[in-house]
């Protein structure tokens, strides 16, 4: 039989806010002793009072924006209550029935370059919440330590729809949203890190049923490759339940990167009667129009229509403008170039060619971690224009900006690797290889055209590729031309 | 009538462990609270706003500026048990290990 799978995510990220959704304790405790960013408030003394940080709602808002949802008008926060020594007051704060945002979707369309549909991924909803403490377990065995640093750091819970259909739809969706966030610079959506988390609902059914499965949720998985992988495990694993005529057990099951399987999460009886009641400590929240139209005008271009703009107006491949696009660095980058030069085409293949692969090299990430600067690429780019420098020559700037950091002109100069057009100097050059490859004359008089490649590269050698190739082409079929003719 | 086996459910999802006098006392007690809100159930509330808040204060919020936090030393004073950094519980143990 054959069957397909049923997907739905719920996605938690860390808004990068400086300090944790209900108390000033800093967010910046990486690095730092555990429990050293604790308070009265995170740590769930009695008595204290949460005060929501308005920052948090103003991301909240801008992300549900950017996510094309539609933002509550009245918001307010519900007790989650479960028993975990990582959770201090025994309950989440968390929203339970009035969320800050329902009803938007993300266009998955990462396969366009090679001709596939647009597809839109439903999203439920997106809730405010703490994040809970960490448990590092001890080495005996016996003891967990819990370090409470992250109780209370704010976090976004985004729940999709369950459209997906296959792992690698999942991951152009985990994709696609933690461009987005990055782009309205929410969160540092760093998943190794874990200020972005995933957590995958998955059920199969025998393909054409519309009724759903019986669907496993499955955590722990730490990068996107590991979502792509549990995901298909999981969905080999329940078809073969399914066929061996047994039914799929509604469970949590863990992600055990290492083996590459899914583990049933020990069962806690009832652990899923959470309890929801609304939160008496913290008021509810109502979000003004003027409020959302303020937030909705400080939204910058997203990816969809970055990547429409330089597919459209500056007639990029999809395969380019989808490169770009999906790189919010590169993106901004290639904007600010393309803002001083018009060859768009230029920019993009000196920025996803040769400065990417010097970026892989270096382990640079960011492209603003780099110590090229937008500068440099079009000033680099009018001396390749104006013959100065050749495009091979360009290829020693780039790895010299990298290093350096200086400008163009000034690497050239101390280089000394300024372009040879001068026609007496390479006719020089030009004498030499002739005189020195006979054979390749002979070959190229007996009609062998290939032969002017191994004589240009000759040239370009003796130059140490600073000779202008295009004087050096024309010169040279010049004096072959003469040769033959002789 | 909140039944003996509830009272057993409710108190293990409170972590509560109670002797059987408890149990038959909390369903009794128990009982006659729901009945209050058998009252309310009563009254004709067609057109009544749900209220899921008591506070009239709406819209407390509070700048994203950091604060000192307590330090290592008192959080961890606090705690059944510790190693002087963390706090110290039994070990969680979290999959079962067949696939």
């Amino acid at each position: 039989m054959k069957y397909e799978a049923v997907i739905g995510l719920e996605v938690h990220v860390q808004l990068s806010t400086n300090t944790k959704i209900f108390c000033p304790c800093s967010t910046r405790y990486s690095g730092n002793e555990p429990n050293t960013s604790v308070c009265e408030v995170c740590s769930g003394q009695p008595g204290v009072l949460p005060v929501l940080n308005a920052e948090v709602l103003k991301r909240a808002v801008k992300t549900g924006l950017a996510l094309n949802c539609s933002i509550a008008k009245r918001t307010k926060f519900d007790r989650k209550n479960y028993f975990y020594p990582d959770l201090p007051k025994g309950y989440q704060v968390s929203q339970f029935d009035m969320p800050i945002c329902e009803k938007g979707y993300i266009v998955v369309n990462d396969g366009l370059a090679e001709g596939k549909k647009d597809k839109k991924i439903g999203i439920t909803r997106i809730h405010m919440e703490e994040d809970a403490g960490k448990n590092v377990h001890g080495a005996d065995g016996k003891s967990s330590f819990v370090d409470y640093n992250r109780a209370g750091v704010p976090l976004l819970e985004i729940v999709s729809e369950p459209d997906i259909r296959t792992s690698s739809e999942a991951k152009e969706y985990l994709e696609k949203l933690k461009t987005i966030l990055k782009y309205i610079d929410v969160s540092d959506c760093n998943m190794e890190d874990g200020s972005l988390r995933c957590d995958a609902n998955v059920s199969v059914r025998p393909a054409g049923e519309t009724k759903l499965g019986t669907k496993v949720e499955i955590k722990n998985m730490n990068s996107f490759r590991g979502v792509q992988k549990a995901i298909d495990y999981e969905i080999e694993r329940q078809i073969k339940v399914c066929e061996s005529g047994s039914k799929i057990t509604q469970e949590t099951r863990l992600y055990d990167e290492a083996k590459a399987v899914t583990l049933t999460m020990r069962k806690k009886e009832e652990a899923f009667d959470y309890r929801y009641f609304p939160e008496p400590d913290l008021p509810p929240y109502d979000i003004a129009q003027k409020d959302i139209d303020a937030i909705r005008s400080t939204l910058p271009e997203l990816p969809d229509a970055k990547f429409s703009r330089y597919l459209d107006e500056m007639q990029l491949s999809a395969y380019d403008a989808s490169l770009l696009a999906g790189n919010p660095s590169l993106a901004a980058f290639f904007d600010r170039c393309a803002a001083g030069y018009k060859n768009y085409k230029a920019i993009t293949n000196w920025l996803l060619g040769d400065i990417s692969k010097k970026m892989n090299e270096l382990g640079i990430d960011d492209i603003f971690d780099a110590r090229i600067r937008p500068e440099h690429l079009l000033e680099m780019l009018a001396l390749i224009d104006n013959g100065t420098i050749s495009g091979k020559i360009a290829k020693t700037v780039i790895d010299e900006i990298f290093a350096s950091g200086e400008k163009p002109a000034k690497i050239i100069e101390k280089l000394g690797l300024v372009q040879i057009s001068d026609d007496s100097f390479i006719l020089n050059i030009i004498n030499e290889v002739v005189a020195e490859n006979p054979k390749s004359i002979s070959d190229y008089i007996s009609g062998k055209e290939a032969a002017v490649g191994f004589l240009v590269g000759q040239i370009m050698k003796k130059t140490r590729g600073k000779a202008n190739p295009r004087i050096v082409n024309e010169m040279l079929i010049t004096e072959l031309a003469k040769l033959k003719n002789a | 009538m909140i039944s003996k086996e509830e009272i057993t459910k409710i108190a293990g999802l409170a972590m509560l462990e109670l002797s059987e006098t408890e149990k038959t006392e909390y369903s009794s007690q128990l009982s006659s609270l729901l009945g209050y809100f058998k009252d309310i159930q009563s009254l004709d509330l067609a057109g009544v706003e749900p209220t899921n808040h008591a506070l009239v204060a709406d819209n407390v919020l509070r700048e994203d500026t950091a604060a000192p936090s307590l330090g290592q030393k008192t959080v961890v004073a606090g705690a059944p048990a510790t190693d002087g950094k963390s706090y110290r519980v039994p070990a969680i143990i979290e999959t079962e290990e067949q696939p």
